[in-house]
């Protein structure tokens, strides 16, 4: 009843503050403006509100994340840039994760420190210059020389140009230079223009140009005619930052905007019905990862760790909880690293149980936590207070634990670095992107070697750390993703961490946009496919 | 009243020093270092050595007083620093997004003054019968509603349902009426309330009743006396409540992508951009401290019995 008078007076006062606003707003021309004219009026623009598809060919498209300004060189634009189909690497990622030619259309390595790339012929950039060798060339060392992040990924000793031929030398061997080329901050862009313009229109290859650019809000892009793959389909974009989540759902569901990605996981019953929005959700490469603390006394045994990740249910997390897909190793199922070959722990308690007795655990005193020695089997869980899905699946594991007799504390922070690095915790709970490079030795190499700056649990295995160092002498792709199988095997076999979920990431469209579908690495989002059918 | 008014200017750049050495100690002491939010945001941690050099960069090496002074140094010759997040002047940051607060907090105060004291005002003259108690209800109900979950309920029905306003941004002028109405409902609530209450207290006040004894015609006391009187309380907290509004209405902002300051700030401490959020410090102030001297100010040309040069 209440609800019912609270509605309607809501009601009225929203109609008397509507009349006072078209009073008093913009006199000039709109005197009597109702709503519905007001609608109509805006549609010139490109905020249209009943249905942006009645305007012919153009799209109204969400973007979760913008950075401060256009320029890839710098910071993590390039990411806007491959995401709004505007810039181009000189090879890209599939849907596989797998190595595809973008502007060089072949690369082979001659020796362990040098790399050949041919350079697509008859590309253009935006301005209708050619991309020549020399053209590549110099975009990559203006990348390199405005960002830090490229000097480290990039280790390049010289480069030399001829023709459309690019000849890199590293200056030492780098098997992973391949995947790191592909970061957007190499976005190849004519350093012949004027670069100071960069920030709010860069030159660079894909099928769409930049028109305008406010920063902070949107960008807008037309289609450029001289793409080396044909011309879009569509006319124009619109690409519009709505950082709150509810708010790029209410946009999507007004028809304000066509296509969002990253639709929040409580928003997403909004969008079944299937006649009006397409969907595409997939497991992205983040994976939720728990860091046991192997110098905690009750930690160092593995049996323990054992113990707790069978006594945990993944698959049911990710089905009830967070969505995605239940995690057997580090990388997800996205990944050609051996997903498939490992080897993980699955939901059974009385396994975990059995364990437990084993390493000498007993629920002597009947409060359903297990002691030794007079030591309770009691842990602390710190984890990220801003990711909610990592709030809800911590409360499920306390839970969980708590059937198998172990207890479980769960403390938030903004910030877990400082309680890592000091070692003063006993698990730690985050969601990490795994595959940035498309290639597992970073990771590998930054959280599971002996020593390893982000091996904050000491965990330590020299079998691990020999394969590791392997991996950077071995070139051949296919064997270089079976040593990457084998050492999570090893990781998992240790139960030195705990892999939970492989958290999903989607794009929602209109039913009647095209085109629209999801990457696993989460900088692509758009190329020259996106459509809208009449 | 020239006096004065130099007095609380000087003291003016007191209340500046001390807020700004204050908001630099604390985000000093607050966990999340700038460096290393500033390359996480994207997902993957980033190596030690990569966040010492983002560290010297933004001279986040250097001691707390050596930063403070430095900082301070410059802020005296106008020049507030550089934004770690958009690697702009933080001047200029802030003057690209005050219009849009401008704007909405313009509407929004508008839509308070109008709306709120006639309810008020009808609220006290027919006290007790059923106009008084739907305002009542409204007021009740308008302050018990979180201002996302207002924002998020008028989106629905105005944006999505009846598709007559868009729910974000702002591109035409009609792209302004949700956001305003969000902020300004909470607050038409409270100050209907609160006008209410200024004219019963008024109205029991003797004189009223010598002026009712008197024969004085009931429209008259209320617009001449009893109206003017009340207003003097609520006119400070109009001044609070528009100060407070033009820091940014951060969760409206967010909710209505509105490129206001309040989005920015929330921004900002959240990236730990730390020169942006000592100038948003140092633009909150200067509002404080000018609106509360203009309303000391006006009150005192109300009433000269509130003296202005009291010990302070």
């Amino acid at each position: 009843m209440r609800n019912v008078q609270r509605k309607w007076l809501f009601a009225l006062m929203s109609m008397m503050v509507i009349m006072v606003l078209t009073a008093c707003g913009s006199g000039k021309n709109s005197s009597a403006s109702t709503s519905s004219n007001a609608a109509e009026k805006s549609s010139d623009t490109d905020a249209s509100i009943s249905g942006a598809a009645g305007n012919k060919s153009h799209l109204n498209i969400a973007l979760f994340w913008l950075g401060s300004s256009l320029d890839p060189a710098e910071e993590w634009n390039g990411w806007t840039l491959t995401r709004a189909a505007i810039g181009e690497t000189l090879i890209q990622f599939d849907e596989h994760m797998k190595m595809v030619p973008k502007l060089a259309d072949k690369w082979d390595r001659v020796d362990d420190t040098t790399w050949h790339f041919h350079i697509r012929d008859g590309v253009t950039f935006h301005n209708g210059n050619p991309v020549t060798a020399d053209a590549v060339k110099k975009s990559i060392e203006r990348s390199i020389s405005l960002n830090e992040r490229g000097q480290s990924t990039l280790p390049i000793a010289s480069m030399a140009a001829k023709g459309q031929d690019l000849t890199i030398k590293t200056t030492q061997p780098d098997a992973s230079l391949l995947g790191n080329i592909a970061e957007p901050l190499f976005i190849i862009v004519d350093t012949s223009a004027d670069t100071s313009k960069f920030k709010s229109a860069p030159i660079a290859t894909g099928p769409f140009m930049v028109t305008g650019y406010t920063p902070d809000q949107e960008i807008q892009v037309k289609k450029y005619d001289g793409y080396w793959g044909g011309a879009a389909d569509l006319d124009t974009m619109t690409l519009k930052y709505i950082k709150d989540d509810s708010t790029r759902a209410l946009a999507l569901q007004s028809g304000e905007i066509d296509a969002a990605s990253n639709i929040g996981r409580s928003n997403m019953s909004l969008f079944q019905d299937t006649s009006q929005y397409t969907i595409d959700e997939i497991p992205s490469l983040r994976t939720q990862f728990v860091w046991f603390n192997t110098s905690h006394p009750l930690l160092s045994d593995p049996k323990v760790r054992r113990a707790i990740s069978y006594g945990i249910d993944r698959e049911r997390y990710a089905n009830t909880l967070v969505g995605g897909q239940a995690a057997k190793g580090p990388f997800t199922s996205a990944l050609p690293f051996g997903y498939d070959k490992l080897k993980g722990y699955n939901y059974e308690p009385d396994k975990a149980k059995q364990l437990l007795d084993e390493a000498g655990y007993k629920d002597t005193d009947g409060d359903s936590i297990r002691e030794k020695d007079g030591e309770k089997l009691s842990l602390q869980l710190i984890l990220n207070a801003a990711y909610e899905s990592d709030s809800v699946v911590a409360a499920a594991m306390q839970s969980q634990l708590k059937e198998i007799g172990v207890g479980l504390e769960l403390t938030s922070y903004e910030d877990l670095t400082d309680h890592q690095k000091s070692g003063n915790y006993d698990l730690a709970l985050t969601s990490i992107n795994t595959g940035i490079t498309g290639d597992p030795q970073y990771i590998l190499d930054f959280y599971f070697k002996t020593g390893a700056e982000w091996n904050v649990g000491g965990y330590s295995n020299p079998k691990l750390d020999q394969l590791i160092e392997g991996l950077h002498s071995e070139f051949d792709v296919e064997k270089r993703y079976a040593l990457a199988a084998e050492a999570q095997q090893l990781i998992l076999d240790d139960a030195a961490y705990m892999f939970l979920t492989y958290t999903p990431i989607n794009i929602v469209s209109k039913s009647n946009v095209k085109g629209a579908a999801m990457y696993p690495i989460d900088f692509y989002l758009l190329d020259r496919n996106i459509k809208v059918e009449q | 009243m020239g006096r004065y008014i130099v007095k609380r200017l000087l003291q003016l750049v007191a209340v500046l020093f001390g807020i700004t050495f204050l908001t630099f100690l604390l985000t000093y002491l607050s966990p999340g270092d700038p460096a290393r939010l500033m390359l996480m945001s994207t997902g993957i941690t980033p190596s030690d050595e990569l966040v010492r050099q983002v560290r010297v960069e933004l001279g986040l090496d250097k001691p707390f007083l050596v930063r403070y002074g430095t900082w301070l140094a410059q802020v005296v010759t106008g020049d507030f620093g550089t934004s770690y997040k958009y690697d702009r002047p933080v001047m200029e940051v802030l003057l690209a997004r005050l219009p849009a607060t401008l704007r909405l907090t313009g509407s929004a105060m508008l839509l308070v003054i109008l709306i709120s004291f006639p309810l008020g005002i009808i609220s006290a003259v027919r006290r007790n019968q059923w106009l008084d108690y739907m305002i009542r209800l409204f007021s009740f109900a308008g302050l018990s509603m979180p201002s996302f979950w207002l924002g998020m309920l008028l989106m629905l029905v105005f944006g999505v349902q009846l598709k007559l306003l868009p729910v974000m941004g702002s591109s035409g002028w009609n792209s302004l009426i949700l956001p305003a109405v969000t902020l300004a409902i909470p607050l038409i609530a409270q100050y209907s309330r609160q006008i209410r209450a200024a004219m019963l207290e008024e109205t029991s006040q003797n004189y009223v009743m010598g002026a009712r004894a008197r024969g004085v015609k009931e429209s008259i006391i209320i617009w001449r006396h009893i109206l003017p009187n009340s207003l003097l309380p609520i006119v400070t907290l109009l001044g609070m409540t528009t100060g407070a509004l033009l820091g940014g209405a951060a969760i409206v902002e967010s909710l209505f992508v509105w490129p206001g300051v309040g989005q920015m700030a929330v921004d900002a401490i959240f990236t730990r951009d730390y020169p942006l959020i000592q100038g948003y410090v140092i633009w909150m102030a200067i509002i404080y401290v000018t609106l509360n001297l203009l309303v000391d100010l006006w009150t005192h040309l109300r009433d000269p019995r509130i003296r202005l040069d009291v010990d302070i």
